[in-house]
């Protein structure tokens, strides 16, 4: 990292700090200041910040296609309701979908003899699915949001994802 | 050596981390005090270290982490977030110290150093000697110091960020280094 030297007292510092990085605390607690800036202006800014760009990859065609299922059955069923009305059921749909995915999950690897995830990972799902709820409660007041839609099926899909990993994982530890 | 305890624990981290990011950037301001909380330290190490100066390393964490809110959306998730928010307060610090600050006022004046050295020693936070006498340094050089030696970037990611030549960054930390030993020897 540092270029060849003649300064041996120096590079012996360098070192040292390279073994053992230092790093200092702030002498205020900066949150309480942060705090009220953000939601400041939270409150004046109308447009609430952007879903991160990445969702977009990450929820993937299956979410795509669930979208598409479920507008299109929305549509079919409730041609005459208002388009709101039709972003609600679609959100009951997608909720209900989720439910029976977590499900299915679940019921197949325990029906393979596989265990559970642990505590650790129990507490990650619930705290996923807290996540999901807050964001469906914020959709039934926003229904046209659209990083909110985005952000929802994100944490559907983090959840089953992670459900999937901890059976995978707990199969690996018992099997080595 | 990993075990798989470590990998789940690091796998279930980075789990939480993404979903905090999420909740953060849709509003959720507990999330983002949880984003806070886990880099302000190291965030505030490396202000500190550009700016040379406690007050401005406090106001520069917080504008940078107000900054942060407002952008999350652009965090791609293809590096860790502490890399990104890194990278992100590095750019912003410079930005941020330059228009403070014109780059030809140099730190080593003797005013700015009793300065420096007041604040020092009124200060509870315990620098390291190598920290005192780097933050001595006039600006531009303390920078490239700061972000080889003790950030460990390279040349020319330094290069790009300060707006200069390689061959420049080169010879400030040349510089750097004679002047920090110098002031090993002599003072």
């Amino acid at each position: 990292m540092t270029e060849p030297s003649t300064t041996p007292r120096l590079d012996a510092l360098l070192q040292a700090q390279q073994r053992q990085p230092t790093s200092y605390q702030p002498q205020q607690d900066g949150w309480p200041a942060l705090q009220q800036r953000l939601i400041e202006q939270r409150q004046t800014d109308s447009q609430s910040p952007r879903a991160p760009a990445w969702w977009h990859w990450l929820v993937g065609t299956a979410a795509v296609l669930v979208v598409a299922v479920t507008v299109f059955s929305a549509n079919h069923y409730t041609r005459t309701a208002e388009p709101t009305n039709q972003l609600l059921v679609l959100l009951s749909t997608l909720e209900n979908h989720q439910q029976q995915q977590r499900e299915l999950v679940r019921g197949s690897f325990q029906q393979v003899g596989y265990n559970p995830a642990g505590a650790v990972v129990d507490t990650e799902v619930a705290q996923l699915q807290q996540a999901a709820e807050e964001v469906a409660s914020q959709l039934r007041r926003d229904p046209n949001n659209q990083a909110l839609w985005e952000m929802l099926q994100w944490l559907h899909q983090q959840e089953l994802q992670l459900l999937r990993d901890s059976y995978q994982r707990s199969v690996t530890w018992y099997d080595v | 050596m990993l075990d798989t305890d470590t990998i789940a624990d690091s796998a279930v981290q980075q789990q939480h981390e993404w979903v905090t990011i999420g909740r953060a950037a849709a509003g959720d301001v507990q999330a983002f005090e949880w984003l806070y909380r886990q880099h302000e330290r190291r965030i505030y190490t490396l202000m500190l270290r550009m700016s040379a100066d406690f007050a401005m390393a406090q106001d520069l964490t917080q504008e940078l982490f107000v900054h942060v809110w407002q952008r999350l959306g652009q965090f791609r998730g293809d590096s860790k977030f502490s890399t990104w928010l890194h990278t992100v307060a590095t750019r912003f610090a410079i930005q941020y110290l330059r228009r403070q600050r014109p780059s030809h006022i140099s730190m080593v004046d003797s005013e700015s150093c009793q300065q420096l050295q007041q604040q020092v020693s009124d200060s509870p936070v315990d620098l390291t000697l190598l920290d005192q006498l780097a933050a001595r340094l006039p600006m531009q050089m303390r920078w490239v110091f700061v972000l080889h030696c003790l950030e460990g970037q390279s040349h020319q990611q330094i290069a790009a960020e300060l707006g200069i030549a390689e061959g420049t960054s080169k010879a400030h930390l040349h510089h750097a280094r004679q002047q920090l030993e110098e002031w090993l020897e002599h003072d």
